[in-house]
This record gives structure tokens, C-alpha cells and sequence, in this order.
């Protein structure tokens, strides 16, 4: 490496520091329960968690027997089911849902991807009138 | 010099960088304060780092304006021109005029329905006190002719309220929370809140938007459930929401019910057909009075009026059907499918 | 030089700067909730004109492959991200290019624009959309990989010093 400097080294070193204490910082704030999760069941059964946001689109295959499937995309803060085989087609024609408590529902597959994060209340509303 | 200059940019550049990181986080921080105040339960919902300031703000305005127009404070501003009633005039504040002046052009478009001087009959029922009965007919009978909006006598320039008749009495619990709700926007503004709400037993009054920009959740509850279930959401920013319901303050005796919404025409609870009518608009007093203008009027002169007033209404008749102006189906979503349009 | 030159190796800066980027955006790049995450590429042409033609040029370099760049792509938001990004790290590299030369190499010089370059992008996104989440969740990992954005884009650029000292840009900042 053609003269590489002593500052460079202090340099990679500080940003070194400060990235790794940023990343523990997010570990420690994430413990508050601030971040919100995907939560993807079949049957009952918790299959996967996705935190939120994801910095990159992500694409998770529910396989739910040989030929069945959902096809789930994860993108910053919110999720959708881009194709499935399920005959109605609900979870792919409801688009996108990015708020606590809204959900995806595939029947014939026993599906149900929820966002589960800081909820207000059982019904999500933020006040009532009466 | 070149240096020196880059330098502070620098500084500059990172301490409006950091600014920046910690007022967004402020921002986010959300205070709220419950009272009771009014004869009822107040929530204020405040984001912001001013949040605790502009809370009790809030809430200090509505101990004032409790202070000045509640019947069930003797030296209040209201229960001084009920006792002067048929004597003088009262002078009063620039607060409890408007609310008397504004509810008497309430009353002037619903054709006296919607009563300010229903203060007598109101406390002959004593629905939510603990006096609370049916009167007899003749107690009723004796009271209506106390009920009569016309004879409330304004000076605007003197901003005095004169009742004519001994006797007669104003009450203006119901409308001065609706008054209270807008009060509470107006200090919101004055100290560059964005996003907020506050509650008043039911009257809900949400400002701009929450702070990740989506709108607020507003439940509304089901009338023949507890107040904890709810029949439809509806999703707005900067609007009042206000409901006017039989299931709110009611006694049952001998098997039958009586709602505190009386007809001061007849001296009884009012039979519409409505059992639960929200109005939703810019101005808290607005969809104040009307929410009870509507449930008095009925299902159609109720829709006519709230068109004629610009505000938008959802109506839930007792076999449970609903009722709703075009502009707000939209926004609202009906969660309990006992309910249907 | 004249001052007729300077404007000219001024546009063609530009320009190579906006090829360099066209290029870069063919890439696929997982960018996903943040646009304009990249190499970088084009910080080469900004480091060549800390050298050459001093910070103040430099800065009108960035400043107009910027709001050009923005402008090509058709897309105002981009200006609003890769600029922020963009002008820190122009103005951290002049810097440090002044005052810090004995104790960084071009590599480092480099090194410390791909981090400011990521930390202003990452700032405004974080304010734009609203979240401290973002700070937190991917700073870590672009300050990280800056430095090896970083390492790659010096290391050209002192590859190619040698070739431009014997142009005329050579002569002009020598002279």
C-alpha cells in the first residue's frame, strides 16, 4: 500500500469505535421494545420474525407444503405478499400493511403475518369518543 | 482564513446536524396529563419537547373556563346571571358570552331543540347527580314555560346576559366542553404544537397529524356495549369528533330507561330514533352543538342540518343501522358488524 | 493557466463525474429504504479537484455534478440525498486535505470523504423519513464499508497522479 500514513491508521481506528458504538446503542434501545417485528404463523406455529425496518428489501419464501406457497416481501417498514398460490388471492390483493396489529391473512394456508410492535390498545385507536 | 472558514463550517454543519437529531427525537415524546375537570374526565395527548408546558396550558384553560360557566359552581360567571335571573343583567367574560351568544344561534337554527335555558328542566331530572329521578308530570309542566331561548337578552357592548323571567336558568355544561375543545387548538397553535389530542369526555379534538404523519385513530363506541368496545374507527387529522349518545348519563326506573338528552319542548328524553349521532368537523363547539342538535332532530332534518352546517355525521339508529354523510365514508371503518349502513 | 482553461477542465470534471455516476447507477446495489448508497465513484473527480484545483473549484465541481446529476435522473429527492452527502464529504476532504496532509495519505483523505459521505445521506434520510432508527441500524455498517469505498477511491486516484501531474491540471496547481 503506497505510503500509507499514521493518520490513516488513527482514522480506521476512530471510525471503527463510533460504528461498533452505534451498533451497540441499537442493540441496547431495540431491548426498549421500540422497534417493531413481522411476525409470520402457520397453523399457530411462529415460522418467522422479521425486525423493522430493513434497510434492504427482503424476500422470504413461506413454503407451506410441496406445491403450496407465499411469497412474503419485507421493504423499510413495512410488508407485503407479492404472490402466493392461494386460491383467493387475499393477502397478495391487500398490498402493503406497515401498522401495529394489521395483518395478512392466507386461509386455505393457515397464514397470518401480523406487525407486532407498540400498541396503544386491544384496538388500536388512539382515543375514543363517546 | 480558507482554513478558519472550513472549519467552522464544520462546526456548523455538525451541530445543526445534532440539533436536528435531538429535536426529532423530542418530537417524538408524547406527554400526557388526565384530569378531571368539567364534571368529566379531560386527556391531553401533547407531542413535543414542549409537551408538559403546553399541557398544563391546556388544562389550566379549562379550570378557568370551568371556573366561569359551571352550574355547579356557585360564583361562577353562569350560575350569577341564573341567579340574577329576572332582575339585572350580569356582565360577564369575553369567554362565557361567546359560549351563551353562539349556543343561542344554536338554538335560533334548531328551532329551540337545542335549548341553552334548559337549566331548570335539567335539574329537576338531575340525571348524573345523585338526586336523580322521573319528575312528575306537573313539576315538568310547571318548569317548560321557564325554557325559552328568546328571552335571553344580550349587550354586546356592555357584553351582558339577562334572563328575563325569575327562574329560568342557563346550563351550558354540555356546549362550554365543546368551546373548550377549540380553546385548546387555539394553544396548541400559539405554541407550534404539531401534533396532538385532547379528550373531554368524549368530545375528541385532534391536532395535525401523529408524528410519523399518519392520521389519528379515533374509536367510536359501540351504544349498547361497554365504553371499552367500539363499533367503527375513524382516521382524520385536525378535526373535531363529538358524540352524542342515550347510553352516556341515563337512570332506569321501573324497567325503563331515561337518556339525559331532554326535550325541552316536551320536558322528557328525547325520542328520534337516534341512538348515538357523531358529528365531525373543524370546530369542537360546532360539532358540539350539533351533535345534539342531530340526535334531537332526528335522521333526516338531523343529515339537512349538518349539510346546511358543513360538517359531516355518522347516525346509528336503535334496530342498529348507520347513517353517514357521503364526505366521511371514506374515513371511517365500521369494525362490528352488528352495525351496517 | 487562464482562467478560460479552468473553466474548461472545471466542465469536463463535471461531466466525467456525471459519467462516473450514470455508470455507477447501472450497478446493482442493495440500496433498499435508502437511495444513493454506493462506491461513490464519483468522489474520484472530487479528490482530484481538491488537488488540482484547490477546495474552492472542488466545491463548484460537486456542487454542479450535484444539481445535475438530480436533474438528469429526473428525480428531485436524489439532490436532496447524494448533495447533502456529497457536500460533507467535499468539505471534510478539503479539509483535511489543508490542514492534515502530513499525517493522511490520499487513501485516508479518501477514506474520511466516503464516511462523510454516508454520514450526511444518512442524516438527511433520518430526518426525511422521520426515524432515528436509521442512524442506528445502518451507519454502523456504511462507515464500515466507507472504508473500504474509501481505500479503493484513494488508491485510484493516486494511481492516476503521476499521468495527471504531466497535464496541464499538473502544472496549474504546481505552478
Amino acid at each position: 500500500m503506497k505510503g500509507m500514513k499514521i493518520g490513516d491508521f488513527i482514522l480506521i481506528g476512530m471510525i471503527v469505535v463510533i460504528a461498533g458504538g452505534l451498533f451497540l446503542y441499537s442493540q441496547l434501545i431495540q431491548l426498549d421494545g421500540e422497534g417493531q417485528k413481522v411476525v409470520i404463523e402457520v397453523d399457530g406455529k411462529v415460522m418467522k420474525i422479521f425486525d423493522l425496518p430493513q434497510p434492504e428489501a427482503i424476500e422470504y419464501k413461506v413454503q407451506i407444503d410441496q406445491d403450496d406457497y407465499n411469497l412474503v416481501q419485507i421493504e423499510g417498514n413495512r410488508v407485503r405478499v407479492v404472490e402466493a398460490t392461494c386460491p383467493e388471492q387475499v393477502d397478495v390483493h391487500a398490498g402493503w400493511i406497515s401498522k401495529p396489529g394489521e395483518m395478512l391473512v392466507c386461509l386455505p394456508h393457515k397464514l397470518i403475518i401480523q406487525i407486532a410492535g407498540e400498541q396503544i390498545s386491544d384496538d388500536e385507536v388512539d382515543v375514543k369518543t363517546f | 482564513m480558507k482554513k478558519k472558514g472550513i472549519a467552522t463550517l464544520l462546526v456548523i454543519f455538525f451541530i445543526m446536524a445534532a440539533a436536528g437529531c435531538a429535536k426529532k427525537t423530542d418530537e417524538e415524546t408524547p406527554t400526557i396529563k388526565t384530569n378531571f375537570l368539567m364534571g368529566t374526565v379531560v386527556t391531553v395527548k401533547v407531542y413535543g419537547a414542549n409537551g408538559k408546558t403546553v399541557a398544563d396550558l391546556v388544562l389550566d384553560k379549562l379550570e378557568n373556563l370551568e371556573k366561569l360557566m359551571s352550574v355547579n359552581i356557585s360564583d361562577s360567571e353562569v350560575s350569577k346571571i341564573n341567579a340574577n335571573a329576572g332582575i339585572q343583567p350580569v356582565k360577564v367574560s369575553e369567554d362565557t358570552y361567546e359560549v351563551i351568544r353562539r349556543a343561542v344561534e344554536y338554538a335560533e337554527a334548531t328551532d329551540g331543540l337545542f335549548d341553552p335555558t334548559i337549566g331548570p328542566l335539567v335539574q329537576l331530572w338531575g340525571i348524573g347527580s345523585d338526586h336523580a329521578k322521573v319528575p312528575a308530570e306537573a313539576e315538568i309542566d310547571q318548569v317548560l314555560p321557564l325554557i325559552n331561548y328568546k328571552n335571553v337578552v344580550f349587550d354586546a357592548k356592555a357584553r351582558t346576559v339577562y334572563l328575563t323571567q325569575v327562574g329560568m336558568a342557563l346550563d351550558v355544561g354540555g356546549i362550554a366542553k365543546g368551546y373548550a375543545g377549540d380553546k385548546a387548538i387555539e394553544i396548541y397553535r400559539e405554541n407550534k404544537v404539531k401534533s396532538a389530542y385532547i379528550n373531554i369526555g368524549g368530545n375528541v379534538m385532534v391536532h395535525g397529524t401523529k408524528p410519523d404523519k399518519s392520521l389519528w385513530r379515533i374509536g367510536i363506541t359501540d351504544p349498547r356495549a361497554s365504553r371499552e368496545d367500539l363499533m367503527a374507527v375513524v382516521e382524520l387529522q385536525d378535526s373535531a369528533v363529538v358524540t352524542s349518545g342515550d347510553y352516556e348519563r341515563f337512570i332506569i326506573r321501573d324497567g325503563k330507561r331515561y337518556h339525559h338528552i331532554l326535550n325541552p319542548q316536551t320536558g322528557y328524553p328525547i325520542d328520534s330514533g337516534i341512538i348515538s349521532a357523531s358529528i365531525f368537523g373543524e370546530k369542537s363547539f360546532d360539532a358540539d352543538a350539533l351533535s345534539t342538535s342531530v340526535f334531537m332532530l332526528g335522521v333526516d332534518a338531523g343529515i339537512q342540518l349538518a349539510k346546511n352546517k358543513g360538517v359531516e355525521v355518522m347516525i346509528i339508529t336503535e334496530d342498529k343501522k348507520v347513517i353517514m354523510t357521503d364526505g366521511i365514508r371514506k374515513s371511517i371503518e365500521i369494525t362490528n358488524e352488528e352495525y351496517a349502513e | 493557466m487562464s482562467r478560460y482553461s479552468q473553466v474548461a477542465y472545471i466542465g469536463i470534471l463535471v461531466a466525467l463525474a456525471l459519467v462516473l455516476q450514470l455508470f455507477e447507477n447501472m450497478i446493482p446495489m442493495p440500496s433498499g429504504l435508502i437511495p444513493g448508497v454506493k462506491i461513490g465513484l464519483a468522489n474520484i473527480i472530487t479528490l482530484i479537484a481538491i488537488i488540482y484545483l484547490g477546495f474552492k473549484k472542488a466545491l463548484l465541481v460537486v456542487l454542479l455534478r450535484t444539481f445535475m446529476g438530480a436533474f438528469l435522473s429526473g428525480r428531485f429527492y436524489v439532490f436532496m440525498y447524494s448533495g447533502s452527502g456529497a457536500l460533507l464529504s467535499v468539505l471534510l476532504m478539503g479539509y483535511a486535505y489543508y490542514r492534515y496532509q502530513k499525517y493522511l495519505s490520499i487513501q485516508g483523505i479518501s477514506i474520511l470523504g466516503a464516511v462523510g459521505h454516508n454520514v450526511g445521506q444518512i442524516l438527511v434520510a433520518s430526518f426525511v423519513i422521520n426515524t432515528d432508527l436509521i442512524i442506528f441500524n445502518y451507519l454502523p455498517l456504511l462507515m464500515v464499508s466507507a472504508i473500504f469505498t474509501g481505500f479503493f477511491i484513494g488508491l485510484v486516484v493516486q494511481l492516476m497522479k503521476k499521468p495527471l501531474d504531466s497535464t496541464l491540471l499538473g502544472k496549474f496547481s504546481q505552478g
